[in-house]
C-alpha cells in the first residue's frame, strides 16, 4: 500500500461522510427563513401586481396576517411535538407573546424570594498546563419593592461580603465582614421594579428588551433535572445588537408547580450544565488565571423566612462606617478612553462608541504576559482597569452620557470610519451643564459647536 | 435534466420554496464541510451549515450573480462558523491522567488526522475536507473556492504528501528521516 493511499483511507475513514440533508427539517427549524423567502417574494413582484395591491390593499395585509398566523401556529405545533407537554397552561398552541400569559410563579407579581447563583469559573494552572472547573456560591435575597442582600461566600466556604441594595433609596451598604468596614454608596444602576426575574417573561411572550438586548427565539429543548426535581427547559436567544453577542438563557419551570426553579447562563453556548458539573474539583491555591464559563441559578424559595432588617442600610455595630461619592467619568477620561479604543481597532472607529473594541481581541492579550502584549493593548488594558478598579463596571463612555448630557442627546456617527479627519464631527452631546452642544473630531478633539455644524439636524 | 443553480435561485427568488430545497440538498454536503474546516465538530458544522442557508434564504434577492451561488454559500458558511468557532471551548477537559499518546484530541477526529489537517492553509484544508468529507468533484470544489478543476487537482496532491508526514506510517517516517528526507512531526 503507497503512502498516498493510506493517506486516502485515513482521512476518509476519519471524516467519516456527511449526513443526508433533510429539508423539511430545516424548515421546521428556520420557520421565518422559509416565511420570508415566500413573503419577500410577494412583495418584490412587478410594477403591475403592486398595483392590483394597493388597489385591494386590505386583502393582501389580511392575507399576510393569516400567513404569518399559520407559521406560529406552525411553531408552537412543533414545539409542542418537541415537549410534548402544554406545562404552562397556555390556552391553544400558537407561541406568540399570549401564550405565556398566565402568571409564572417566580417571574411575576414576586413580592419576596431567595435563590443561589452558582459560577463555575475555569481555573488553569499557574504553568498554565492543566486546567479544571470550580464553583462559587453566592446567595440572594429580594423583597418588593426594590431591595436585595448579596452574601457572597468565598473559595472556602465563608461568608465574606454582604452588598444591601435598596432601589428605592438609591444607595447601597457593603459589609466587608473580616475588616468589619462598611461602606454607604450610590446605587449605579436601577433594577427593574417589577421584580428580579420580570424580564424573563417579556423574553418569553416576545416583548422588547432593555437597551440593544431583543430576543432570537424561544425553544423548550426538552425536561431536565435541577437540585433532584423535575424541570421543564425554556430556551431563549438573546442577541445584543450593540455587543453582536449572542446569550443562551435556559430557564427551568417545575413540572408539577409550574415555577420557576432556575436559569443556566453559559458564556459558550455549547457548555452544559452536566458537562462542566464533571469536571469540577475542590479549590487549589495554586492557580495562575480564572475565566467565568457559566452561571447557574436555582434552590430559588418564594416564600423564604426573611426578616425586614435583614435589608437595612444600618451599618451593623462594631462596624466602621464610610460613606463613598458615587464614580463617574469625565469628559476628559472620556476621550481618553476612546483614543485607546480606537487606537486598539486599528485606527477605526467601532459600529458603537457603547461597545467600543473586540472585547475577545482584548481577552486574547490579557491573557498575554505583559511584556508581551502590544502597545495599543497595553494602554486599552490600562484604561479598562482604570474604571473597573473605580467600580464602574458598564462602558466608560455609557458613564459619562448617563452621568453629564442631556437626556437622549448623545449621538455617535462615525462607525468605521478612522481617526484623524479634524473636521469631521464624529459624535455631539449636550451637557447637563449649562446645556452646552458639545462636538467630538475625527483627530478627537472636543470643543462647542453650534446645531448648524452638525451632519444632520438632532430633530432626526 | 436537473436545473442549473442559476434557474433554482431565480426561481426561489419568485418565492418557490422547493427550488430552494433543491439548492439545500444539492449543496449541504458542500456547506457542512467548509463549516467543519473551522469547527471540526460535525453536529456544530451542521449547525452552521443549517443557519447559513437560513442567512441565504432571506437574503437571496441581494446575489447578483445566481450563477455563483455555490460561492456565495461558501462566504456565508465561512462567517457562520466563524462566529460560532468563537464560542467554542478553548480549553481541553481537566483529566485525571494526561495521556500525551492519546489519539483523541477533538470530538470525531484523532489527534494525527486533525494536526495534518491543521498544517494546511485555509483553502488547502477546504479543498481536502469538501474532497474527503464532502465528496465532492474537482468541478464542485473549483465552484465553491473559485479556482479551476486543474489547480484543485494540484492543490489536492501537495496538501496530501504535506499530509503524509503527519498520517505515514512510523516505520516509514523513520526510513524517510534516516534517509534524510522529511519524517513525521514530532
Amino acid at each position: 500500500m503507497t503512502h498516498e493511499s493510506e493517506t486516502d483511507r485515513l482521512l476518509q475513514a476519519e471524516l467519516g461522510s456527511v449526513p443526508t440533508p433533510d429539508f423539511s427539517e430545516w424548515c421546521q427549524k428556520y420557520p421565518d427563513a422559509a416565511a420570508g423567502l415566500q413573503d419577500s417574494s410577494r412583495r418584490a413582484s412587478g410594477n403591475a401586481e403592486r398595483a392590483r395591491d394597493l388597489q385591494k390593499g386590505t386583502e393582501v395585509t389580511t392575507g399576510r396576517k393569516k400567513f404569518m398566523s399559520r407559521m406560529r401556529w406552525a411553531i408552537a405545533a412543533i414545539l409542542m411535538l418537541i415537549t410534548g407537554v402544554s406545562w404552562l397552561n397556555f390556552g391553544g398552541v400558537s407561541l406568540d407573546p399570549k401564550a405565556f400569559a398566565d402568571e409564572i410563579p417566580g417571574i411575576d407579581q414576586v413580592r419576596q424570594m431567595t435563590w443561589t447563583v452558582t459560577f463555575y469559573i475555569r481555573v488553569s494552572s499557574r504553568d498554565g498546563k492543566s486546567s479544571w472547573v470550580e464553583k462559587e456560591d453566592r446567595l440572594f435575597a429580594y423583597r418588593h419593592p426594590g431591595q436585595y442582600r448579596e452574601t457572597r461566600i468565598d473559595r472556602s466556604g465563608k461568608v465574606y461580603k454582604v452588598v444591601i441594595s435598596d432601589h428605592n433609596a438609591g444607595r447601597i451598604l457593603e459589609l466587608q465582614l473580616k475588616d468589619r468596614k462598611a461602606a454607604i454608596k450610590v446605587l449605579d444602576h436601577q433594577q427593574d421594579p417589577r421584580g428580579p426575574f420580570a424580564w424573563y417573561g417579556d423574553a418569553l411572550r416576545g416583548r422588547d428588551l432593555p437597551g440593544s438586548m431583543r430576543v432570537k427565539s424561544v425553544s423548550m429543548p426538552g425536561p431536565t433535572t435541577i437540585d433532584g426535581a423535575d424541570v421543564n427547559v425554556a430556551r431563549v436567544i438573546v442577541l445584543d445588537s450593540e455587543v453582536g453577542k449572542r446569550t443562551r438563557l435556559d430557564m427551568y419551570f417545575d413540572s408539577k408547580t409550574k415555577q420557576l426553579a432556575g436559569t443556566w447562563t453559559p458564556n459558550s453556548e455549547t457548555d452544559e450544565l452536566e458537562q462542566l458539573e464533571k469536571q469540577v474539583r475542590p479549590p487549589q491555591d495554586d492557580w495562575g488565571s480564572m475565566e467565568p464559563l457559566a452561571a447557574l441559578i436555582h434552590n430559588i424559595q418564594l416564600k423564604p423566612a426573611i426578616e425586614a432588617g435583614e435589608f437595612s442600610l444600618n451599618a451593623p455595630e462594631g462596624y466602621a462606617l464610610e460613606t463613598i461619592a458615587p464614580p463617574t467619568v469625565t469628559e476628559d477620561e472620556m476621550l481618553e478612553y476612546v483614543r485607546a479604543a480606537v487606537a486598539f481597532n486599528d485606527q477605526a472607529f467601532p459600529d458603537s462608541l457603547f461597545s467600543a473594541f473586540d472585547s475577545d481581541k482584548l481577552n486574547t492579550e490579557w491573557a498575554k504576559k505583559e511584556e508581551d502584549r502590544s502597545a495599543v493593548a497595553s494602554a486599552l488594558i490600562r484604561q479598562v482597569d482604570k474604571f473597573r478598579m473605580r467600580e464602574i463596571y458598564q462602558s466608560p463612555v455609557q458613564r459619562f452620557v448617563t452621568d453629564n448630557t442631556v437626556p437622549d442627546s448623545f449621538q455617535f456617527a462615525a462607525s468605521g470610519a478612522t481617526v484623524g479627519k479634524a473636521d469631521q464631527i464624529i459624535c455631539w452631546y449636550r451637557l447637563k451643564h449649562g446645556k452646552v452642544l458639545r462636538g467630538v473630531f475625527g483627530d478627537l478633539r472636543v470643543r462647542d459647536i453650534s446645531e448648524s455644524e452638525l451632519p444632520f439636524s438632532i430633530t432626526k | 435534466m436537473p436545473k442549473s443553480d442559476e434557474e433554482l435561485v431565480n426561481a426561489a427568488c419568485q418565492g418557490d420554496l422547493a427550488s430552494f430545497g433543491l439548492l439545500y440538498e444539492r449543496h449541504y454536503r458542500m456547506a457542512v464541510g467548509v463549516a467543519r474546516c473551522q469547527l471540526w465538530d460535525l453536529h456544530l458544522s451542521e449547525d452552521a451549515a443549517q443557519e447559513a442557508f437560513a442567512t441565504a434564504c432571506q437574503t437571496l434577492r441581494t446575489l447578483q450573480n445566481p450563477a455563483r451561488f455555490p460561492e456565495w454559500l461558501g462566504t456565508i458558511c465561512r462567517r457562520t462558523a466563524t462566529r460560532l468557532a468563537k464560542g467554542q471551548s478553548k480549553y481541553e477537559p481537566f483529566t485525571e491522567v494526561h495521556d500525551e499518546t492519546s489519539d483523541t484530541v477533538l470530538p470525531g477526529l484523532r489527534r494525527d488526522v486533525h494536526d495534518a489537517l491543521s498544517s494546511l492553509d485555509a483553502t488547502a484544508r477546504e479543498i481536502v475536507m469538501l474532497h474527503y468529507f464532502s465528496r465532492l468533484t474537482y468541478e464542485e470544489i473549483a465552484e465553491v473556492v473559485q479556482l479551476s478543476p486543474q489547480a484543485i487537482q494540484g492543490r489536492l496532491q501537495r496538501a496530501r504528501a504535506k499530509m503524509a508526514e503527519f498520517l505515514e506510517p512510523e516505520e516509514a517516517s523513520l526510513r524517510r528521516t534516516s534517509a534524510g528526507q522529511p519524517g513525521k512531526k514530532p
